[in-house]
């Protein structure tokens, strides 16, 4: 049986400021942008009790709760901590989903006979989370990331929500369809249109005239809707892509230009694998077309090279090439260029060959490297690069 | 043209011929093979452009002249004759009748003018160097080296075996190397007058290797500007030299390693497969333990689970541990003679690992897989 835990931490910026300055415990604090156009990141729960709530425009928090302390936020201290309650997620399985700094699916299927059941797991985590980083920590457990996610958005706050499998039905069955994931105002209309506004009702729906509306996505939604949530825990310790892309003020038509952006991304993609000690073998590049709605769409093309690479020319020699291989080459509104098969994610094979190019290279981009972190990312570049 | 062929010698002509025509080529001319005449012999000359092939064989020629017709038809209908004899007479249009016994079959040729034949290589001459050996010393070289040739694309110059004098007078060299491993063997020859290396392409070699076999005695190899002739008897074998740069592969091969361990081929090759078998299926890692008389060979794969085993072997130096492609490993212990010794020489784990077989002339060096 699988068995889904969705972690999210309670107005987790809030409580990391309250936690680390006990001045601000028991106090409405609101975290967010200051300025005029600001918006609230997050707000404590005694701040929440006047109304304020995550999106708002700071301006109108400040009207609903004058009495609140408002902070801008600290990124790096939130990523940290994050980092901290990861590490005590990795503790109960490996099979762990960020979603965002503060929440994460978990897959405990693995770990159900380790630690006995999914309500030991849930409230072992939130205890640890508790005692070790003292914050406050809900937990959903379904037999999918629907059920999880739904249940710990109603352990809210600082609570725990079990939803065993034989009352998966009963528990979505009364709710309105917008609960579920990609369900946005748009479907939700159209469903409305249907007379469909629970989830049951969903479920229950002729799935043929459904998906003559919908199209394949009917079928999707319907298996969410039935509890049939296939979607697995996407496990990741470490990033699997890097990327670089632009939108052009006119469009482009020069290849030249276009040659020059492909260059001066595949040299920032570079720099950031060198930053992170990572090589990579898949390129791929990306581009938009302009024109009517009709010819918006997004292209891409890839190629992987046998040996993993770090060096600008290299990638941006493969960028070329995908892009030059193009039968045409029309207007381009965005480009873009992207690696990914990183070394790491598997075992690397070593080469025998090291060509006079790539060590003359390697060399070059490390003094790069360094005059970019003495004087920042502008102090030297290619003369073939575009400014700014 | 009208001929009588005996079946038996034309059919292994004709089989010769289907690896060397190209069924998909564009040019519908080759797929297409040439019979044509010639003193009480007919000549039978398939090509792809890359690796051409001329074989000829004793025929009653009632009626010289020439015919193209499919390669692989023809080869089908010979093959289902069971008769000892056919006769093959071209018509008018190009159509070209065979028949047997009671069967008769009419094909749609083409013209044999339209068939680019073998290329034009002068006779031997200083530029042309030429060399005689063996057949079943040419079959071992190409044998211990064709496997590690590079299938990759983009990188054109190791798209065959590399070919030179080597270190000594009097001796042939043959390398290939996919980046990542490299095997190189030295045999003794007659008449070696190469002055730079050719990289010989992996097909022409592939077809050559399954000539060899039936030849006994020496076969002569001879270096054009863009070709490499092999004549066997009744037949020659020509292909187009891959163009590009060799890497500088001297330097790769390590002149002595500082661990070396004495293997039996058999069992290493059994443990590698048995072992492999838990390795991930795209990478295929494996990981060498080394340790004082004591040799483990380990895989694991997270979503299968572990394998090990142990070789006691005689060894007393530091503890090593370094990974490899089980299939780099078992390619060339395939190649090496059953029930011999075999030398592997280990670095650390940045360092290529070496095997040397009992011949000292053949190395194989792979490089290590970060597992």
């Amino acid at each position: 049986m699988t068995t889904i835990l969705h972690a999210d931490m309670d107005a987790f910026y809030a409580s990391v400021e309250q936690r680390d300055d006990p001045a601000l415990r028991g106090r409405p604090v609101i975290v967010g942008g200051l300025g005029k156009r600001g918006v609230v990141c997050a707000a404590s729960y005694e701040a929440r009790r006047f109304g304020v709530r995550s999106a708002l425009p700071i301006s109108q928090a400040r009207r609903l709760c004058p009495k609140a302390v408002f902070l801008s936020p600290r990124m790096s201290q939130y990523a940290r901590v994050s980092a901290e309650v990861r590490e005590i997620f990795y503790r109960f399985t490996p099979l762990v989903e960020p979603l965002s700094l503060d929440e994460a699916y978990l897959d405990c299927s693995g770990s159900l006979r380790l630690f006995g059941s999914a309500r030991a797991i849930a409230e072992a985590i939130r205890a640890a989370i508790r005692s070790e980083l003292s914050l406050p920590v809900s937990v959903g457990a379904g037999s999918g990331k629907l059920v999880a996610k739904i249940a710990s958005a109603r352990a809210k706050p600082d609570g725990l929500l079990l939803i065993d499998e034989h009352e998966t039905d009963a528990f979505l069955r009364p709710l309105p369809v917008a609960e579920i994931w990609g369900v946005g105002p748009v479907t939700e209309r159209r469903l409305h249109e249907f007379g469909i506004a629970t989830i049951g009702q969903l479920a229950d729906y002729d799935s043929a005239r459904l998906e003559r509306s919908l199209g394949s996505w009917a079928t999707l939604l319907q298996g969410l809707a039935r509890g049939e949530d296939l979607r697995s825990v996407e496990a990741d310790r470490g990033r699997k892509s890097y990327g670089e892309e632009n939108t052009f003020p006119d469009d482009a038509v020069d290849g030249e230009l276009i040659d020059a952006m492909l260059l001066a991304h595949a040299e920032t993609v570079a720099r950031r694998l060198r930053h992170d000690g990572r090589k990579a073998r898949t390129i791929t590049i990306k581009w938009r077309t302009s024109g009517s709605a009709a010819q918006w769409r997004l292209s891409t093309r890839s190629h992987t090279l046998v040996d993993a690479s770090d060096d600008g020319v290299v990638i941006a020699r493969v960028a070329a090439q995908l892009w030059r291989a193009e039968p045409e080459h029309p207007p381009v509104r965005l480009l873009g260029v992207q690696v990914t098969n990183l070394d790491g994610d598997r075992p690397v094979q070593l080469g025998l060959f090291r060509c006079q190019e790539e060590i003359r290279n390697e060399a070059l981009n490390k003094a790069l490297d360094q005059i970019v972190a003495r004087f920042g990312a502008d102090a030297v570049r290619r003369g073939n690069t575009p400014q700014g | 043209m009208n001929i009588t062929v005996g079946c038996e010698d034309f059919l292994r002509i004709l089989g010769r011929t289907q690896g060397v025509v190209d069924r998909r080529h564009s040019m519908a001319i080759l797929t297409n093979l040439v019979i044509e005449t010639g003193a009480g012999e007919i000549g039978v000359v398939a090509t792809d452009l890359e690796v051409s092939l001329k074989q000829t064989c004793s025929a009653t020629i009632s009626e010289p002249g020439a015919v193209a017709i499919s390669a692989r038809k023809i080869f089908e209908i010979v093959r289902e004759s069971g008769s000892s004899e056919i006769n093959i007479k071209s018509l008018d249009n190009h159509w070209v009748s065979v028949s047997y016994g009671r069967s008769s079959f009419r094909l749609a040729g083409i013209d044999p003018v339209g068939h680019p034949g073998m290329p034009k290589a002068g006779p031997a001459n200083e530029d042309v160097p030429c060399f005689e050996l063996d057949a079943a010393e040419l079959a071992e070289m190409i044998a211990k080296t064709v496997f590690a040739v590079s299938h990759d694309d983009t990188r054109s110059n190791l798209a065959g075996v590399h070919l030179d004098t080597g270190s000594k007078k009097g001796s042939l060299r043959m390398v290939a190397t996919d980046g990542h491993r490299l095997a190189m063997i030295d045999r003794k020859v007659k008449g070696v007058g190469l002055k730079d290396g050719v990289i010989l392409p992996r097909k022409g070699l592939a077809e050559v290797l399954k000539l060899l076999p039936e030849v006994t005695g020496p076969v002569t190899l001879r270096v054009a500007p863009s070709e490499a002739i092999i004549e066997l008897p009744g037949c020659t074998l020509s292909m187009r030299l891959v163009e590009g740069t060799f890497p500088d592969y001297k330097q790769v091969v390590p002149k002595e390693s500082p661990n070396c361990l004495q293997l039996d081929r058999d069992s290493l090759l059994q443990t590698v497969r048995r072992v492999s078998l838990l390795s991930s299926e795209k990478a295929r890692g494996i990981r060498f333990g080394l340790s004082p008389g004591r040799l483990e060979i380990s895989a694991n794969n997270p979503d299968v689970g572990e394998a090990s085993e142990d070789i006691e072997i005689e060894y007393t130096g530091p503890d090593i541990g370094v990974g490899f492609n089980a299939r780099y490993l078992i390619e060339v212990l395939q190649v090496l003679p059953e029930a011999s010794k075999v030398e592997l020489g280990l670095g650390d784990q940045l360092s290529p690992g070496v095997f040397r077989g009992a011949d000292p002339t053949y190395s194989y060096v792979v490089m290590p897989m970060r597992i």
